[in-house]
């Protein structure tokens, strides 16, 4: 009983709670960290570097192994999702680069300004979408925009606000709006064909 | 309210009477509204699960962190066999690099701007981890440095205690 009372603590204790106890040598609150970001990143990441799962796999563990070395580092003045995601985004940009010195894409793929592959932009969707199909038509939309707005996207979903988006895309707020804006148009242009059956969206 | 402000006010999720007056005038903004909470809806997929052998690789290297913090130079302090082990090491090291020193004319390779230049390879966060990690173990150096003059100043000590007057750490000199 009084391990799940502790359990139920652990679930509910604010990030820096459970920080500062996992720095003072409490492995089960460093668990309920782990626990409660991993599958975000998890997701993100595989959204990131889509159709790659060794490499997501690989960028996660390094992303939580680098937290882990500079948890004594973070400090309370940011999300520490989006603390999380920065480390995040680094790496995947290391892997990208990487990636492209390693001739498996070439340079010119590569944009010089956020060094994140371009994208080549492939059929879009048209037509009428059930909505059993919309989820899918919307991950593929999602995975042709251009990395830094797909970012910007997959960061918004997870709740993260422009401010931190604007301080791990190292642009100002107003650019990681624009870049918003920009990515909404492109998802509702791959998606101008589609509208609400019957059983509807609502 | 323009439009500029109201989809600054959608995108950011934020709510107010003015905006939603402004919807109720605006054929645009409201169908950016109305796309954006049906596109957020749709791409709010179920989180994946996270193969088990990442949590455990993940927890244990956690562990091992924790470990490795809790331990510090003090543990090392604490423990006599530990000291002199240490000492041991740094006379050696020193011994090696003294020993480098002379048959290299005073160029012994220090690996630090090698390695530091292979690093700028790297990331901007692989070489200060790197820098850190370099001065972290200059400071461990330090304090063994420290332990081990102490360690040869009881060594001296227990020698002249318990030995014959003849053997005395003046008839044999420095360790």
């Amino acid at each position: 009983m009084g391990n799940e009372t502790e359990q139920k603590h652990m679930k509910e204790a604010p990030d820096m709670v459970l920080i500062e106890a996992y720095l003072n040598g409490d492995q089960t609150a460093f668990a309920a960290l782990y626990e409660r970001y991993k599958r975000q990143l998890y997701a993100y990441l595989g959204r990131m570097i889509p159709q790659d799962p060794a490499s997501v796999d690989d960028v996660f563990q390094q992303t939580w192994m680098r937290a882990i070395r500079r948890l004594p580092d973070y400090r309370n003045r940011e999300l520490f999702l989006a603390w999380l995601m920065r480390i995040a985004h680094n790496l995947a940009v290391d892997f990208f680069r990487s990636g492209a010195r390693r001739g498996e894409q070439s340079l010119s793929d590569v944009d010089p300004e956020t060094d994140m592959p371009l994208t080549k932009e492939g059929d879009t969707p048209s037509g009428r979408l059930d909505r059993r199909e919309l989820g899918e038509a919307i991950d593929r939309a999602v995975r042709e925009l251009p990395p830094e707005l797909r970012e910007v996207f997959l960061l918004r979903q997870d709740g993260v606000s422009f401010r931190e988006i604007a301080e791990i895309q190292h642009c100002s707020i107003n650019t990681s709006l624009a870049r918003m804006r920009y990515a909404l148009n492109k998802l509702r242009a791959s998606l101008s064909g589609w509208s609400d059956t019957e059983e509807g969206m609502q | 309210m323009n439009c500029k402000e109201a989809s600054d006010m959608i995108l950011k999720g934020e709510r107010s009477d003015i905006l939603e007056q402004h919807l109720g005038q605006c054929p645009e903004c409201r169908s950016l509204n109305e796309d954006l909470r049906r596109i957020s809806a749709a791409a709010d997929t179920p989180l994946p699960e996270v193969p088990e052998k990442l949590d455990r690789a993940i927890l244990a290297c956690a562990a091992e962190q924790s470990a490795r913090r809790s331990m510090g130079p003090t543990l090392l302090f604490r423990m006599p066999v530990l000291r002199a082990v240490a000492a041991v090491a740094v006379l050696a090291a020193c011994a090696v690099l003294t020993f480098s020193v002379m048959t290299n004319g005073g160029s012994a390779a220090v690996p630090r701007p090698l390695a530091v230049a292979e690093m700028a390879h790297g990331s901007e966060e692989d070489v200060l981890d790197f820098l850190t990690n370099s001065a972290e173990l200059d400071a461990d150096l330090l304090a063994l440095s420290v332990e081990l003059d102490q360690t040869e100043s009881d060594l001296q000590l227990m020698a002249s205690v318990s030995a014959p007057s003849w053997y005395s750490a003046a008839a044999y000199g420095d360790f």
